[in-house]
């Protein structure tokens, strides 16, 4: 329109005026097309202030590299995360970028809404990054998220309590129910009791936390690592015999109100002394730090051990915060691997693990062994236990569904409770170990046909 | 309607259309007051039939439906859905603990409800603030109000726990939510103490309206006070009742949040009612039909309950 207006004005200075315009015009398109934003969503399932701000802090330092890059950040409770996942997915308005687990990887990966990031893990460096944080997010070939840094569970122990009783760290199952019972401490003038060690089972994600690390060390697992075939059947009997010791630890060393514990009971239960054992993700040395200080001092870790004495535990229940990007327009998707690149110096993986320190552990070697990490006053503080988790539980990990790679499997594990039931009900005596396990067997075997088609 | 061009290319009506567009016309010009009343009327109806009447539409069609969730393809499969949900093992516990927990919550939510509120109907001094801190529960957000249950009954650190262990009801260290009796009557218990406001409050205003000359009346004919109460109170009760009751129904068998804060349906099963399990079938396995399924058995349960209450108070109405 603007063009044949320049060509058809009669008269000079209306032309030359219109001339004038359509330079300025055209410089102005020139100048305007680069400077076009991109506006990217970035979601994370970090509410804990410390490490959401975190987050925010380095989204803006990184847009600063990137001037038309603008990020509109949100946090996402765990609990509401698939509820808003389902809607934003159905109104194509799911986030750019995503910080999740791994349940919610597997489950965006199936619904076919994710961009891969092999691309992105190999300039950053795939040597890098601990192998089994790699290889549970892998699928056809394709790494579907970043690993950022790790979940972990071992078995965290009052030093005290143990050189009290004459203990020393359990090699076995049969040991560690030994160890647990004799800490157990009926209640005398006043004091409370002590129990050796906490069986938390809520129904909902706490109860399978627990008992599938019972199970991996024992060596049993849902899908083949190597195949990825499904064979809980097979592992039938190791999932009874884990069962087993589990129910028993609980009756003989665990409070009996246990049974529906969630974090924040077995937690503040091992903080303000209640229990001398608990398995555990390692967030018991910030609630120590806020409830109990005096406490932390006498905090040690060992991996949980598997079944027989001098044998290794098989593997453990772990898990990971990663980075995902969900499918978008390729300057969306561009922008967000460079912000992701931004991300992943050393530094700034060790600044996110920081933010809620022994909890999170970085996923990368570089920033494991970076001096911004080790320089934190709580890494200091429990170096040897950090070296122990990374070097000993870090490496052979499952997520229960996902010790074949990527599943779905694993997030409706996370949101559904028939695991958690099955427990509780063999833990109340309502129903055997082996009926426990063939319900979750039934379960397992109809969630995970009804998958595959 | 038959539309035809002339000459010019304007389009023109045929008779016939002007034969059925004649009566609409009419009715148009004589019923200006229906028209303006129509106008009132419309956005409610365009609410209802967007927020109510297509989502009721939309679970009924669904539940005939399986959806793969993970490329949201629809497949017809009948009544399959609902036959899935009739021959699952888990139904009749289900359905159980859903009896339970509706008509227990609504006794303890209409007994505690009408004492509260014959007691804050006394002109004493300080009603004021004692009617006020009795609404707390019903204000309170049921998030708060689910810590503080859960608190309560701690098995290592609860005051209620610690209360019921020193009396010898619960062994050393345990809580009513880890036994299954236990943790029923904790979250029905929960519930009557969330609800019992909304009940006291209707109660105080209906025994507000009755006149007190009744009152003076039945004294002067010797009535004793469970007298007046029975004979006076009550009847003047009946109408709130029957309303709250429908209602309060309908909102304690489909309220979900309470139970799942406090006891998550556990342990075991215990507490786990309808709700929960659309829940889980929705958001868990992502069995967006079944859960459908459950919603429409869900509503057809709530109509039949209903409409059973309306034609018992009728009958009684009648007699």
């Amino acid at each position: 329109m603007k063009n044949s207006q320049c060509l058809v004005t009669p008269a000079i200075w209306p032309r030359l005026r219109t001339g004038v315009f359509c330079l300025a015009f055209g410089a102005g398109l020139v100048q305007a097309a680069p400077s076009r934003a991109v506006e990217i969503e970035f979601w994370t399932n970090l509410t804990t202030a410390s490490q959401a701000n975190v987050i925010k802090k380095q989204i803006d330092s990184c847009t600063a590299e990137q001037p038309d890059l603008k990020v509109k950040f949100e946090t996402v409770p765990f609990s509401a995360m698939y509820t808003r996942l389902i809607t934003a997915m159905r109104n194509n308005s799911a986030p750019d970028i995503m910080n999740t687990i791994e349940g919610a990887v597997g489950f965006m990966q199936a619904k076919k809404g994710l961009v891969p990031l092999t691309d992105v893990v190999n300039a950053l460096g795939k040597d890098d990054f601990i192998a089994s944080y790699l290889s549970a997010v892998t699928k056809d070939g394709q790494i579907w998220g970043i690993p950022d840094w790790a979940l972990h569970q071992s078995v965290w122990y009052r030093k005290d309590l143990f050189k009290e009783a004459g203990l020393s760290i359990p090699k076995s199952w049969d040991e560690l129910l030994a160890a647990a019972k004799a800490l157990n401490k009926p209640a005398k003038d006043g004091a409370a009791a002590q129990y050796g060690f906490a069986v938390p089972m809520n129904r909902s994600l706490v109860a399978p936390q627990t008992y599938f690390q019972v199970f991996y060390s024992a060596g049993g697992t849902i899908f083949d690592p190597a195949t990825g075939a499904y064979v809980f059947d097979k592992h039938k009997d190791t999932a009874v015999k884990a069962l087993d010791f589990m129910i028993k630890l609980y009756k003989e060393a665990s409070p009996p109100a246990s049974i529906e514990w969630s974090w924040a009971e077995y937690r503040t239960a091992f903080v303000k002394g209640v229990v001398a054992m608990t398995n555990e993700w390692g967030a018991v040395v910030q609630m120590a730090a806020e409830q109990n200080p005096s406490v932390m001092a006498n905090f040690d870790v060992f991996p949980f051990p598997g079944p027989m004495p001098n044998k290794k535990p098989a593997a453990s229940l772990g898990g990971g915060y990663y980075y995902i990007l969900a499918k978008s327009t390729p300057e969306k998707t561009e922008a967000s691997k460079k912000l992701l690149r931004c991300f992943y110096t050393p530094e700034r993986v060790a600044e996110r693990a920081n933010s809620r320190p022994v909890f999170a552990i970085p996923a990368t070697k570089s920033a494991f062994h970076s001096s911004t990490y080790q320089s934190n006053e709580t890494v200091q503080r429990f170096k040897p236990q950090l070296e122990i988790i990374f070097n000993q539980v870090m490496p052979s990990w499952y997520r229960y569904g996902m010790e074949g790679g990527l599943h779905p499997l694993a997030g409706q594990i996370e949101a559904t409770t028939f695991i958690g039931d099955a427990i509780q009900s063999a833990a109340l005596g309502t129903i055997t170990s082996e009926e426990a396990v063939n319900r979750i067997a039934t379960q397992l075997t109809y969630q995970v046909e009804l998958l595959s088609q | 309607m038959t539309i035809q061009q002339d000459h010019d290319a304007r389009v023109v009506l045929l008779p016939t259309s002007r034969s059925i567009a004649r009566p609409l016309i009419a009715w148009w010009e004589e019923n200006s007051e229906r028209r303006i009343g129509l106008s009132f009327i419309a956005p409610a109806i365009l609410f209802l039939v967007l927020f109510v009447v297509f989502p009721v539409f939309e679970v009924f069609r669904l539940s005939m439906y399986v959806i793969d969730f993970t490329t949201d393809e629809e497949r017809f499969v009948g009544i399959a859905n609902y036959l899935r949900i009739f021959q699952d093992p888990r139904m009749g516990v289900i359905a159980w603990n859903t009896a339970i927990w509706t008509v227990f919550s609504l006794i303890g939510q209409f007994a505690l409800g009408l004492a509260a509120a014959l007691c804050i109907n006394q002109n004493l001094p300080g009603m004021k603030v004692i009617r006020t801190i009795l609404l707390l529960p019903y204000v309170v957000p049921v998030i708060v109000l689910a810590l503080f249950w859960r608190w309560l009954l701690d098995g290592s650190f609860g005051v209620v726990s610690a209360m019921l262990q020193s009396v010898a009801v619960l062994p050393p260290n345990q809580s009513p939510l880890a036994m299954p009796d236990g943790a029923m009557v904790s979250v029905i218990l929960a519930n009557i103490w969330r609800g019992f406001p909304f009940v006291m409050i209707s109660y105080w205003a209906a025994l507000q309206a009755i006149p007190q000359e009744q009152y003076e009346a039945a004294a002067v004919d010797g009535a004793s006070t469970w007298q007046q109460f029975r004979y006076v109170t009550l009847p003047h009760l009946t109408e709130v009742s029957k309303v709250m009751l429908i209602l309060r129904f309908i909102w304690t068998i489909t309220f979900f949040d309470i139970i799942w804060l406090i006891s998550r349906g556990g342990p075991g099963s215990a507490t786990e009612h309808w709700p929960i399990w659309i829940y889980q079938e929705a958001m868990g396995y992502f069995r967006f039909g079944t859960a459908a399924a459950l919603g429409v058995i869900l509503a057809g349960v709530m109509i039949l309950v209903s409409a059973a209450l309306i034609t018992a108070f009728r009958r009684k109405d009648a007699r």
